[in-house]
């Protein structure tokens, strides 16, 4: 990322395109080896779970919410 | 389709968060679920219709998803009842989760309970306040086909019923007599529900619930509160203030009582409050959080098997219900016939049983970390105990501590013989329990990172609660060859032995103070232990982060002293992987192994005990160095 963080998990759900942060807030696991279930995405270390549409945490561990991004052009900015 | 919308949903969790979805935001007219696998063209599916934002807005999905993980704990099953009730009080317009609601449902759930099979159409009738044509939809089995049964009711706004076995729900069929009997199974299930999408079909929001009055809370309420007015006051708030003390040293708690959610602090509060009002004026939070705590007493339960469960009345009745079936099941015996009388009768039956359980069987527990969730298991004595002491440990006895273990006619004897020649030999006994961990974090079959023994030295043992750091033996060995700095530990071997023994001295002082004679001291005691296996240790825990204590499984054992006495919580053998694979997770069936090596310790400290021994007070302080032997194996790897 230009602004040094972590990069971007990108997830097409049911056509639409879903872009966090690619890491968890929690302990920093690499969600992109976590798993994606509709909407919901669980961190692979502790269990912590994330709607992707909103970055909202939805349960586990407590933590800050997913940071989201969008395209633009090329490259991801933070909603 | 006459204007409604078909929802496919994936899961069982979609199609129930679905349903609700539908029926709380009063969009029954406009959908209806139906079950994934069954192809409906031109069907949106349930991530198309919440990414267009329609009926289901993230919020609602999030209280919904919530609601539904909850209602699993802690039975990893959710009642199909408890849903259909919260579906009808969310169209009634209370808010999931609420505790309006969850005093309603409780108290429906707890008159389904109550009644005999043939009786429980016509109480979802009065509450739905439709007469006796309206055709019930029920079934049993699978809650898969439960949820397509209760989009059928709730589409048609019809009774639902879901029975526990087929034999009820055959009595009910039969007393029905008449009209239309819905039982649910996948295809049926479907089929039905693509009928409901014709014309005609009635929507249950805003339909009259005429069970919603307030009267107070149910049968089980009503037997709780008589059962806490039946006792003298003095009586009672002792009893209470016991449970507020128990409950104030458990680890934590992250629960939702009768739709308030609770946590240490201020589960401590709810009961506190209780003490010295009367249980009439108790609000209906307070009587399920008092009532709980007492069924734990009463149970011996482990009460962070709750945590995350939304608790209501009939759910601790489920809970002590399907663990009597357990036990009764994992003892050969037959089903009881009848219920016991009352909650804490029921409590009681499953303290008794679990005794008998436990004549052949270890206890255990398996943890999640990440949300503090428990689930009870037990492990056959007959495994702990299966095959003879390995001639390997025995030859590595002989190579670190000179001394081969000796044979005998118990395991209990032979190590008494071996601590009897060390002794002989000069060699302190601690040095038998090093060995051990190092033999341990050896075998490819535990395929341990870290193997952590500790147990108290042997002073103050007439007063375990002043025990202080320097009385209490902790020895980490690290797996030669473990690297787990690559695996995020930024700290060396000796660091990480260091803080984990440090640490492990000080829980063992903390769990000691249980047996103070000083109350102000028995509220900062941890908790005693039961074997586990544990993921996500370092979810809540900078000290575990830091060491990389992740995958743990642990096997405490108490410890016999001469005179009869017995204490537990001063000694266990602990053994960790640095890693977050689910596949390196500690199983069940690990642990008959992990506790037959933390028998072979607890046999050396109590020979150590019994000839007026201590463990090598070297192994009470923050630095500990490695044996030669040891230290010529690791430089070795």
């Amino acid at each position: 990322m230009p602004d040094g963080r972590d990069g971007v998990l990108v997830c097409r759900l049911d056509g639409v395109v879903c872009a966090v942060q690619s890491v968890c807030p929690h302990r920093g696991a690499p969600l992109a080896e976590g798993t994606l279930h509709g909407a919901v995405l669980t961190c692979p270390w502790h269990g912590a779970s994330f709607d992707v549409r909103t970055g909202r945490r939805l349960r586990g561990p407590e933590c800050a919410d997913l940071r989201r991004y969008a395209a633009d052009g090329t490259a991801w900015v933070e909603r | 389709m006459t204007g409604r919308r078909l929802l496919v949903a994936e899961t069982v969790d979609d199609y129930a968060v679905a349903l609700a979805a539908a029926v709380a935001d009063g969009a029954l007219g406009r959908w209806a679920p139906v079950l994934g696998g069954v192809p409906v063209p031109g069907a949106a599916s349930l991530h198309e219709a919440v990414v267009a934002g329609e009926p289901i807005a993230p919020e609602r999905w999030r209280e919904l998803s919530e609601l539904w993980y909850r209602w699993q704990a802690p039975r990893d099953h959710v009642s199909p009842m408890r849903w259909y009730f919260s579906a009808l009080a969310a169209a009634a317009g209370l808010a999931p989760g609420g505790e309006e609601a969850a005093e309603l449902v409780d108290r429906w759930l707890q008159e389904q309970e109550a009644a005999a099979p043939a009786e429980r159409a016509a109480r979802v009738r009065a509450i739905l306040g439709v007469d006796g044509t309206a055709p019930l939809v029920a079934g049993c089995g699978d809650p898969l086909d439960a949820l397509a049964g209760i989009a059928h009711a709730a589409v048609r706004g019809r009774p639902f019923v879901w029975f526990p076995d087929a034999g009820a729900l055959a009595e009910a069929l039969a007393a029905e007599g008449r009209g239309e009997a819905f039982v649910a199974a996948p295809s049926r299930a479907a089929a039905s529900v693509r009928a409901a999408t014709g014309e005609g079909a009635e929507a249950s929001r805003g339909a009259p619930l005429a069970g919603a009055a307030h009267d107070g809370g149910g049968p089980l309420a009503r037997e709780a509160r008589d059962a806490w007015a039946a006792m003298e006051p003095g009586e009672r708030d002792a009893l209470l203030l016991r449970l507020h003390d128990a409950f104030a040293i458990l680890g934590p708690v992250r629960v939702r009582a009768a739709g308030r959610a609770l946590d240490n602090d201020s589960g401590r509060e709810l009961v506190a409050a209780c003490i010295g009002a009367p249980p009439a004026a108790w609000s209906h939070p307070q009587l399920v959080w008092a009532t709980c705590l007492r069924l734990w007493q009463e149970s011996a339960a482990g009460f962070t098997e709750l945590n995350q469960a939304d608790l209501a009345l009939a759910e601790l009745q489920a809970f002590l219900v399907h663990k009597r079936a357990r036990y009764v099941r994992l003892l050969g015996a037959a089903e009881p016939a009848a219920a016991p009388a009352s909650l804490v009768e029921l409590a009681q039956a499953v303290a008794t049983l679990r005794e008998e359980v436990e004549r052949d069987h270890v206890r255990c527990f398996a943890i999640d970390g990440g949300s503090w969730e428990r689930r009870e298991h037990f492990v056959p004595l007959r495994d702990v105990m299966a095959g003879p002491v390995p001639h390997e440990y025995t030859e590595h006895l002989e190579r670190t501590v000179g001394v081969p273990l000796p044979e005998g006619p118990t395991e209990a004897a032979r190590f008494d013989a071996l601590v009897e020649r060390m002794a002989a030999r000069g060699v302190n006994p601690a040095e038998a329990l090093v060995a051990t961990a190092h033999f341990v974090v050896a075998d490819e079959a535990l395929d341990a990172d870290y193997v952590v023994v500790t147990a108290a030295r042997g002073v103050k043992l007439d007063r375990p609660w002043t025990l202080e750091l320097t009385d209490v033996m902790s020895y980490t060995a690290i797996r030669p060859g473990c690297d787990p700095g690559p695996r995020g530990v930024r700290l060396g071997d000796v660091q990480i032995r260091t803080a984990i023994s440090q640490r492990m001295r000080y829980n063992v002082t903390r769990r000691a103070r249980n047996y103070s004679p000083d109350r102000d001291e028995r509220l900062t005691a941890q908790p005693f232990q039961f074997p586990d296996v544990a993921a996500g240790e370092d979810a809540h825990h900078g000290g575990h982060r830091a060491n990389g204590i992740r995958l743990v499984a642990r096997a405490p054992f108490v410890l016999d002293l001469p005179g009869g006495k017995r204490w537990r919580g001063l000694a266990d053998v602990r053994i960790n992987r640095v890693s977050y694979k689910d596949a390196d997770r500690f199983v069940f069936e690990d642990l008959p192994r992990l506790i037959r090596r933390s028998l072979w310790c607890r046999a050396i400290v109590e020979a150590t005990y019994a000839r007026g021994l201590c463990l090598d007070e070297r192994y009470g302080n923050k630095q500990v160095a490695v044996p030669p032997w040891a230290a010529r194996e690791l430089a070795h790897a």
